[in-house]
């Protein structure tokens, strides 16, 4: 592909108003962990890392949808490839930009727990993609995530680390598993179907 | 296929024309969406609430902090409808005004919604009825959640309308998450008395008319935002906007009067049977056999015993002189899950470890006085935890194996004690509970 | 600016609004619909004027009209969506049943008037437009680009079905398909870069073409384009027929 190409390619995907949102979601991030005095005690952050991954993961997911989904499939070369690219470099993006947010304290609730949030997040809004349509995909994250956190508080048990995984510190390898899980299942999925179209045949 | 007239007669349908818009379509979606992420919710929790009226009453509430904002994408989502299926147009020639064809379009995602958030409630209710041990149902708050949740459902109809943005509606989310928690996590001010969704404390009751004021701010705000929307006469917003502004105006004012403890949590229901006695809080009354059952042990162990405080208490405030604490009950899903102690045994310990009273100063302790308590404690309250040190101190250093031993041969002076010589034992040692200093302990 | 001067008046019958894509002809339509208000001047339908919104809402409900762009609810059936058209057009609650299944019987939808919309085909959704038009008998008919994705056949039947509205009611179509005008309406209004360029009966506008040998494969278009030509020439006098 020529570099025009590239360049119509990246606008017909809306590439650069997702890159201003993912960079607003950073902003709202920095924003947020500010209000909860941040600096004073880091697990007050903990709603800065289950709410911002998660705007983040909506805005790529709202970023997957086509417009003109009959005409792209009667593109030369499969799809496949540069859906992989868009939803691993937008997952690249985001991952680097949001954990800006919340240096300093790097252990419990820092920039690793910030990018595996990040990276589940944006499996399960993949997947949603390819079930719901990429306007709807941000809801089963958003529900997920909220129930979570509004759950985690007292459970107790061994498979909270997993099921609660985006509450977990950056150290817990049953939440990174199951974030890195997520990820690959529904990066894999929507690489391989694509969105769900949206319009009357849907 | 003909255009022409067809003689042929269609099946024979009497059915209201806005009966596809309640039943078909998205609305339904949203209420089970709601049912289903406050089904996840409270399925998670559910050992925390099971069983106490005021906890099942709490979690429903405190969990409005995501359905609502999820129900105000739902209506944004709604809203952008006739955007997306491009009917703006055809239904400007309707005779129906604005009014009329947004709430046609909009109240069955309320409506649905706020269904969702009642059924769920029903079944919470019902979850805990077979569990409950005293206290009764506290539906006061219900009503209040489920005006919220059919006036975030209208707002966010409109937002829908007037955005044609494609992430509108998970931003709309997200800022109502960060326009709700905030009140509940930044310094306290006067706007938590604003906010619909802040959590209700277990112990705490609102006054009667605040669900209602609540609910005239909520729903005033958001017909405000509808009427000014789609309505002809847009000052016709003004009405419900000022009823808004006084609730919100009355609600600030009173503040903190606005919630008081609840009474039943101050009374508590003992049996007298037993020295100590033991009481148990009347929210738990039920609980009261299982915990005398589980103390039986101890209070059998210790007839004829002097220096005893009076009672187990179970107050919310500190124990008053001559009265001990008797292990927390509250919050469930600790000791108590589902109408049920936990561990007996370690409820006990716990128990014989506050007539102990030497909570606060367990690290400075001498080590004579920490042989006599834990010889005390092995006495009257065996249990698995104390096999489990002992087991960590058997594989241990040198000193910990010697003290050990010395721990056991402690226990076992104790345990071959004649009757009288260990009341009276127990008696000298009892007078000593809460001081930490270890001149008074008796022996061993 | 859309419309420039435009002073027209419809009786009863088909009229065919013909010209070129941007002409005005969307323009004049949906002010004829009263989805858009004039700038300037005055729009009176069925003896009522329609600045006054009461006067607007009476008339709305003597009024149907299928939009160029026809939205739907792909989730909604043939008989939901037009009973939801009947009960925005404020028609009596216990006529529209029967009101709903008269009209999708006349545009011969009877055997699907159950299904839902997003299966049935490009052209059938098209009728379920004109039955959502027509469910409430209107006096007034408005119709921008009706035969859009009609095969032709059912453009052929289309055009008996409008002849038989036009009988007692005023049917206006849009359309930039000549054969239709000619087939259908008993008037002409030929509207070019928002002025009116033309008005008579399908027969005279096929007269102007004449032997004339220009643009055109059949006598309506070669008048078309003659009329067109006229209007377009600054200094050539214009005949507008009454």
């Amino acid at each position: 592909m020529t570099a025009i190409g590239l360049l119509l390619y990246a606008r017909s995907r809306a590439l650069w108003p997702t890159l201003a949102a993912l960079v607003g979601t950073t902003g709202f991030a920095l924003w947020a962990a500010h209000l909860m005095d941040a600096y004073l005690d880091p697990s007050r952050r903990v709603p800065v890392f289950a709410l911002a991954p998660l705007l983040a993961a909506a805005v790529i997911g709202t970023s997957l949808y086509t417009a003109s989904d009959e005409l792209d499939r009667t593109a030369v070369r499969p799809w496949w490839p540069r859906r992989l690219v868009q939803l691993l470099g937008l997952s690249a993006v985001a991952a680097a930009l949001l954990p800006t947010a919340v240096l300093g304290d790097t252990l419990v609730f820092g920039p690793p727990a910030m990018i595996r949030n990040t990276l589940g997040s944006t499996g399960v809004t993949a997947a949603a993609a390819v079930l719901f349509g990429a306007r709807l995909s941000w809801l089963p994250a958003f529900g997920y995530v909220s129930a979570v956190y509004l759950a985690s508080g007292g459970a107790r048990g061994p498979a909270v680390t997993v099921w609660a995984w985006p509450m977990q510190p950056g150290t817990q390898t049953g939440a990174w598993a199951a974030a890195l899980v997520a990820f690959a299942a529904g990066g894999a999925l929507y690489v391989a179907r694509g969105a769900r179209p949206e319009g009357a045949r849907a | 296929m003909t255009l022409t007239a067809d003689s042929r007669k269609p099946p024979e349908r009497r059915l209201h024309p806005l009966r596809a818009e309640i039943v078909r379509g998205f609305a339904p979606w949203t209420g089970a969406a709601v049912l289903l992420t406050l089904g996840m919710l409270l399925t998670g929790t559910s050992a925390q609430w099971q069983g106490g009226w005021a906890e099942t009453r709490s979690q429903l509430h405190d969990s409005m902090l995501v359905i609502a904002p999820l129900t105000a994408a739902a209506g944004c989502l709604q809203g952008g409808r006739e955007r997306r299926r491009r009917t703006d147009e055809l239904w400007e020639t309707a005779v129906r005004g604005r009014l009329a064809r947004f709430l046609a379009s909009a109240m069955p995602v309320a409506l649905w919604a706020a269904a969702g958030f009642t059924a769920a409630a029903a079944l919470a209710l019902l979850a805990t009825w077979p569990y409950a041990q005293g206290d009764r149902p506290h539906l006061g708050l219900l009503p209040g959640d489920a005006v919220l949740l059919a006036a975030c459902a209208m707002a966010g109809h409109v937002v829908g309308r007037l955005v044609a943005w494609r992430p509108a509606a998970p931003a709309l989310a997200m800022a109502g998450y960060v326009g709700l928690a905030v009140p509940a996590m930044a310094s306290p001010g006067a706007g938590r008395h604003l906010d619909a969704a802040f959590p209700a404390p277990v112990g705490s009751y609102p006054v009667w008319w605040q669900p209602v004021v609540m609910a005239v701010w909520t729903g005033g705000l958001a017909s405000a935002a509808v009427l000014a929307y789609a309505a002809r006469r847009r000052y016709t917003a003004l009405v419900p906007l000022a009823a808004a502004i006084a609730a919100g105006a009355l609600l600030v004012r009173t503040g903190d009067g606005l919630w008081h403890d609840d009474p039943l949590a101050s009374r508590q229901v003992c049996d007298t049977s037993t020295t100590p006695q033991i009481c148990v809080n009347a929210r738990y009354e039920g609980l009261l056999p299982q915990v005398r059952e589980a103390l039986s042990e101890v209070v059998g162990r210790l007839e004829g015993v002097q220096n005893l405080p009076v009672r187990f208490e179970d107050r919310p405030t500190a124990p008053r002189h001559g009265e001990a604490r008797l292990p927390m009950l509250a919050p469930l899903g600790w000791s108590v899950v589902r109408g049920r102690l936990t561990d007996p045994k370690q409820y006990a310990w716990e128990a014989v470890a506050e007539l102990e009273g030497r909570g606060d100063c367990q690290s400075t302790l001498d080590p004579r006085v920490r042989r006599a308590d834990d010889a005390v404690e092995h006495y009257l309250a065996p249990g698995p935890h104390q096999e489990y040190f002992d087991r960590l101190a058997a594989e241990g250093s040198a000193a910990e194996r010697a003290e050990l031993t010395a721990r056991q041969r402690a226990r076992a002076r104790l345990a071959s004690m004649g009757e009288e010589e260990r009341r009276i034992w127990l008696s000298a040692y009892f007078a000593t509970a809460g001081s930490c200093g270890a001149r008074a302990v008796p022996a061993l | 600016m859309a419309l420039d001067g435009v002073d027209l008046a419809f009786g009863p019958g088909v009229h065919g609004l013909l010209g070129p894509n941007a002409a005005g002809k969307t323009s004049l339509i949906r002010v004829l619909a009263t989805v858009a208000a004039p700038s300037d001047g005055r729009v009176e339908i069925l003896g009522e004027d329609v600045g006054d919104h009461r006067r607007r809402g009476r008339v709305r409900g003597r009024l149907g009209y299928l939009p160029q762009e026809f939205g739907y609810y792909p989730g909604f059936t043939v008989r939901e969506f037009v009973s939801y058209v009947a009960w925005l057009k404020e028609m009596p609650a216990t006529a529209t049943p029967a009101a709903v299944e008269r009209a999708v019987a006349r545009v011969g939808l009877t055997d699907r008037i159950d299904a839902k919309i997003r299966t049935l085909s490009g052209g059938m959704i098209r009728r379920v437009g004109i039955a959502q038009a027509i469910v409430n008998e209107p006096h007034i008919l408005l119709f921008d680009e009706p035969t859009a994705g009609l095969d032709p056949e059912q453009r052929v039947e289309f055009r008996a079905l409008l002849r038989r509205l036009g009988a007692d009611a005023t049917v206006i179509v849009s359309t930039h398909l000549v054969e239709d005008v000619a087939a259908a309406c008993t008037e002409v209004t030929l509207v070019d870069a928002g002025q009116i360029a033309y008005r008579g009966t399908p027969g005279a506008l096929a007269a102007l073409g004449g032997s004339d040998d220009g643009s055109g494969d059949s006598a309506i278009e070669r008048g078309f384009m003659a009329a067109l030509r006229a209007h377009r020439a600054p200094s050539a006098a214009r005949e507008v027929s009454p």
